[in-house]
């Protein structure tokens, strides 16, 4: 089943679809709900779709871009801004934080795939691996105590996550099947 | 029917506020390879830098602003959010660093350490920002992305190409995202799906479509892109450099080492 991307059409295909995934997640930060140090964003949702519909080595790749994109001063950061300092400055953790979780829901959902049990599990390790990676950089950052930057950085968010991972959940049912594809292993193989 | 990716893309700019404006400035002509470089090094001295070190880069910043005529509101307007958050990341440092009380009443802990430490990090973070504005607003993203896969040419193992293909296509792809949320809003709306009242329905309704409807257009672009024998080696992008460019690059460099060693 992992080997049913090796020819160039679906290697091409899954380009394409890793580039539309880093769009969708651009877009999903340009909404950007300032209520603290770290704005309600949609950035995690498409994130975790991602990784969800693509799997870990592409979703892998299209985070990698989103961020390089970003990082190079491509406006696909919150609020419509890219550059270094968003990745130096306070929600930078999170941002950073994406590439491992990606990988991580693509790696819990290719065990076994469209199952819903095993999505959950993926998205919550996933949410938890953001947290980890934003809210020690927030804590560095501000100088907070470890309690305040956890009361800022994600309590705050939680509802609005178990929100996005059920929404993440449905789309990518969808999703797998407009797709119609199995989960690739490599994305850079020549 | 969905709109060309170019035409969509000509609909970008009055979206997207920090994108790449035309113009003949020295900024703009400045070689794309020398000027990712100079404001790469310029960002990592920022972080590095002192108060003094702040003023000189704050100069450089004001001058490469005073490029961009007519577009500094626009972007501080634009940068308020970021502003609101290195504010309350200053109020935090100002109350939460140990160091001599700024004023005698107990509830308000603010220190002269903190208020120093706090306005330099936020002072940092601005000029970190406007930088890389400054550098999207100069340069064109076809030039971005022949200098990123440059750059990237000589480490192995990664995939210049195909890298720099997929920073295009995404791109490429944001205003067609844009233009197809409108497009199925419009659709909605001519259905009256304002007189529902629960938001989960209305946006079911919006991004299945939404989603469906994005991935098709991708799988077909694959298609489209495969029928016109898409390789990774298509004639890369002339970029030319003079001895002006390189001398540019050579200053910026010997000032940030400067700045971070004195």
């Amino acid at each position: 089943m992992k080997s049913g991307f090796s020819n160039p059409t679906d290697q091409l295909k899954m380009t394409v679809y890793a580039s539309l995934c880093a769009a969708l997640t651009a877009v999903g930060a340009f909404v950007a709900i300032p209520i603290g140090p770290v704005p309600i964003v949609l950035q995690n949702f498409f994130v975790f779709l991602t990784g969800l519909v693509l799997g870990s080595r592409w979703g892998l790749a299209s985070v990698g871009i989103y961020l390089i994109a970003g990082i190079l001063g491509f406006p696909v950061f919150a609020g419509g801004a890219g550059g270094i300092g968003r990745i130096i400055g306070p929600t930078g953790g999170y941002l950073i934080g994406y590439l491992p979780a990606v990988f991580i829901i693509g790696v819990i959902v290719e065990k076994r795939r469209a199952n819903l049990y095993l999505d959950i599990v993926a998205l919550v390790s996933g949410s938890l691996i953001v947290y980890f990676f934003g809210v020690s950089w927030l804590k560095i950052i501000t100088g907070m105590s470890a309690d305040k930057a956890i009361a800022v950085g994600m309590i705050p968010f939680l509802p609005g996550d178990a929100l996005k991972i059920a929404a993440a959940i449905a789309s990518a049912r969808v999703l797998r099947r407009t797709i119609g594809a199995p989960l690739t292993p490599r994305p850079f193989t020549s | 029917m969905r709109p060309p990716l170019g035409k969509a893309a000509g609909v970008m700019a009055d979206l997207i506020p920090f994108s790449y404006r035309n113009n003949h400035t020295l900024l703009h002509r400045y070689d794309v390879r020398c000027k990712m470089l100079s404001f790469i090094a310029l960002s990592l001295t920022t972080l590095k830098a002192e108060a003094f070190g702040l003023l000189l880069i704050s100069c450089i910043v004001i001058t490469a602003l005073s490029f961009l005529k007519g577009r500094i509101l626009v972007i501080f307007y634009e940068l308020r959010f970021f502003i609101f958050f290195l504010f309350f990341v200053f109020i935090i440092r100002t109350f939460s660093t140990p160091g001599s009380p700024v004023f005698q009443n107990p509830w308000i802990p603010a220190t002269r350490e903190g208020i120093y430490q706090g306005g330099c990090l936020f002072w940092k973070m601005l000029l970190i920002a406007l930088l890389s504005l400054v550098f999207i607003s100069t340069t064109k993203p076809s030039q971005t992305k022949e200098a990123l896969k440059r750059f990237f040419r000589p480490i192995p193992f990664v995939p210049e190409e195909r890298l720099a293909a997929m920073i295009t296509l995404m791109i490429r792809f944001i205003p067609l995202i844009l233009d197809e949320i409108q497009e199925i809003k419009d659709a909605q709306r001519s259905r009256c799906i304002e007189n529902r009242k629960n938001p989960f329905y209305r946006i079911k309704h919006l991004t299945i479509p939404l989603f469906r409807g994005l991935f098709e257009t991708a799988g077909e672009l694959a298609e489209a892109m495969e029928s016109r024998c898409f390789g990774e080696g298509s004639t890369p992008m002339m970029l030319s450099s003079g001895t002006i460019d390189w001398f540019c690059l050579a200053m910026v460099l010997v000032g940030c080492l400067l700045i971070i060693l004195s």
